[in-house]
């Protein structure tokens, strides 16, 4: 697998550090995981992994749009024109909006499953945690949310399964999030509840890594 | 009053009631404080749009998520 991983402001710092576990996680499993990071984040470093590798799934953590996926500058690198990339494999881009158009042009590519969001990823955070992500307990249900779909994936599980595992973890969070005392708990119910509705997939939801 | 006008301060109500230390990032638009955040749909900015619509579809889903 690969794993795309920005880290360049506040929201990208934040999904960097909570995939360190899944990273660590897939290697358990016996995954060998290649690491996109920094400067390397390219289309023609991309296309040259998977030459070699062949991966069977690729796991995007950054910023996007409705066409396109930023590097680690906040610049496009792979956008509709190039989404041939994701053929072959399952793909889970943790970024705004990029289901509906990148993911459309990615199936029509020969991509097996294209998992993402059709609205922006919103994350809220108590600004306190800004540089120990790991604490921040209003981010925490949020995140822990989008990675269950790696967490399911890397288990064997399909696409649908990986969906519906977070649909479920979501809604376990909502729960406790809506009976919390915590001051922060609405902006953390709210954030979730706009990027559960807006996670979805295109392509074979029977397919599996 | 307008119905965008009633809107916007609906949501700028329910942004107020949040503790001031609550950030928000949202993908590529950055990151907001509530009171930037508020100032944003004040201004009718995309940002400001993106909170609204947010909102909106919180409200509308929680009678649902109530009754699960």
């Amino acid at each position: 697998m690969i794993v795309i991983r920005a880290n360049h402001d506040i929201q990208t710092s934040y999904l960097y550090q909570y995939s360190d576990e899944l990273i660590k996680e897939a290697e358990r499993k016996g995954f060998r995981v290649a690491r996109m990071e920094g400067p390397d984040i390219s289309e023609a470093v991309l296309r040259s992994r998977i030459r070699k590798r062949k991966p069977r799934f690729i796991f995007f953590n950054g910023h996007g749009s409705r066409t396109a996926l930023f590097d680690n500058r906040g610049k496009t690198f792979i956008n509709t024109s190039s989404a041939d990339v994701f053929a072959d494999t399952v793909t889970y881009t943790i970024a705004c909006s990029c289901l509906d158009g990148l993911g459309t042009a990615a199936i029509k590519n020969d991509c097996n499953a294209f998992i993402g969001y059709k609205k922006p990823f919103w994350i809220a955070r108590n600004h306190k945690y800004e540089s120990r992500p790991l604490e921040d307990n209003v981010a925490k249900p949020i995140i822990e949310c989008s990675n269950v779909v790696v967490r399911s994936l890397i288990k064997g599980n399909s696409v649908t399964d990986a969906i519906r595992k977070s649909h479920e973890k979501a809604a376990d969070n909502i729960l406790k999030l809506i009976y919390s005392g915590e001051p922060l708990a609405s902006a953390s119910l709210q954030a979730l509840v706009t990027n559960d509705g807006a996670l979805e997939f295109k392509g074979d939801g029977s397919a599996k890594i | 009053m307008k119905n965008e006008d009633y809107i916007k301060r609906l949501v700028k109500e329910r942004l107020y009631a949040m503790p001031p230390d609550v950030s928000f990032s949202i993908g590529h638009f950055g990151d907001y404080t509530r009171d930037q955040l508020i100032k944003e749909v004040e201004e009718s900015t995309e940002v400001g749009k993106a909170a609204i619509e947010m909102q909106i579809d919180f409200i509308r889903k929680m009678p649902k998520l109530l009754s699960a």
